[in-house]
């Protein structure tokens, strides 16, 4: 009787499909193609929204909100891109509106403190983020590294975190971010200068110790 | 460039080396499951604010051209009454003259 309940439950897998026919299940509402869409691009997506967002819980509820958009709006998608292309454009967007509604929150917060309201939340410091993927005794400039990132404009940050966090080529990481790959290279250029800015003081620090 | 020069210390240097190797951090368990959960519930539409604009001006324009219309009528109303009140007072006028 077990054996028959998970033999029921667990459907097979896929075998390999075309990306079109991945589509059209994804259309037909077939969940062992959710499943597949999912188990492809879920570390993904994950990994992308740790790097804009520094916050294990957040990246999660993104990752969660980025895969319902995928599946509700396959019907919309005309298959200019490849679906991984498509899935990290979604998710950079979602990671970018998170980031602007807590700055919109911010600000909210600075007004209602500046008008005698309570401002507890405005008082705690942000705590240094750990990705999971570093190893022990480079956590400490990651975490520096990482802070740094999060100050860049949105561009240089998403060129910067598909190329060196998603480890993208510049030809995949200019297909995601649709510009050519010399206005790629020149974002990163300019991010990696302002990171070189805004790191300057942690380097002569490390180094007169 | 010369091999032999002395290149000046890259700050950025050993904060990128921190992250080189790094291992794609793996989404938890049960992410899925929710995805799953949150497709099956019923999708609430949501008005855009630009449509929603859209339609309050669309009223409003129309309110307003309804009162320009009844406030023109209601002119146009004084304007065919007016004549006659001229006439009766011009002739009045005239009669007294007389």
């Amino acid at each position: 009787m077990i054996f028959f309940l998970i033999f029921v439950s667990t459907l097979p897998p896929l075998p390999l499909l075309t990306e079109a026919e991945i589509l059209a299940l994804l259309r037909n509402g077939d969940e062992r193609a959710y499943r597949q869409v999912y188990d492809q691009y879920s570390s993904r997506v994950y990994n992308t929204a740790l790097g804009y967002l520094q916050n294990a819980t957040d990246a999660e509820d993104i990752t969660q909100e980025v895969f319902v958009e995928v599946f509700r709006s396959v019907d919309k998608f005309r298959g200019g891109a490849s679906i991984g292309t498509w899935v990290y454009r979604i998710a950079i967007n979602k990671c970018l509106d998170h980031i602007k509604h807590g700055k919109r929150k911010k600000r909210f917060g600075i007004m209602r403190s500046l008008f005698g309201g309570s401002n507890e939340e405005q008082a705690l410091p942000l705590p240094d983020f750990h990705h999971p993927g570093i190893e022990l005794e480079n956590k400490e400039r990651a975490a520096i590294l990482f802070k740094a990132i999060g100050q860049l404009n949105e561009n240089q940050q998403t060129a910067f975190i598909l190329t060196h966090i998603e480890d993208l080529s510049q030809k995949e990481a200019a297909e995601v971010m649709d510009i050519s790959v010399k206005a790629l290279e020149s974002l990163i250029q300019r991010a990696k200068a302002n990171l070189r800015d805004k790191l300057k003081d942690f380097y002569k620090g490390e180094k007169d110790l | 460039m010369n091999n032999f020069e002395q290149q000046p210390a890259d700050e950025l240097q050993p904060y990128l080396q921190s992250i080189k190797g790094m291992q794609r951090a793996k989404a938890p368990e049960g992410i899925f499951g929710r995805v799953i959960g949150e497709m099956k519930r019923p999708v609430a539409r949501i008005v855009p604010m630009s449509r929603l604009s859209l339609v309050a001006a669309c009223l409003v324009a129309l309110i307003g051209l309804n009162i320009a219309v009844l406030a023109s009528k209601s002119s146009n109303t004084g304007d065919s009454i007016s004549p006659a009140v001229e006439y009766y007072g011009t002739s009045a006028e005239y009669g007294y003259s007389y």
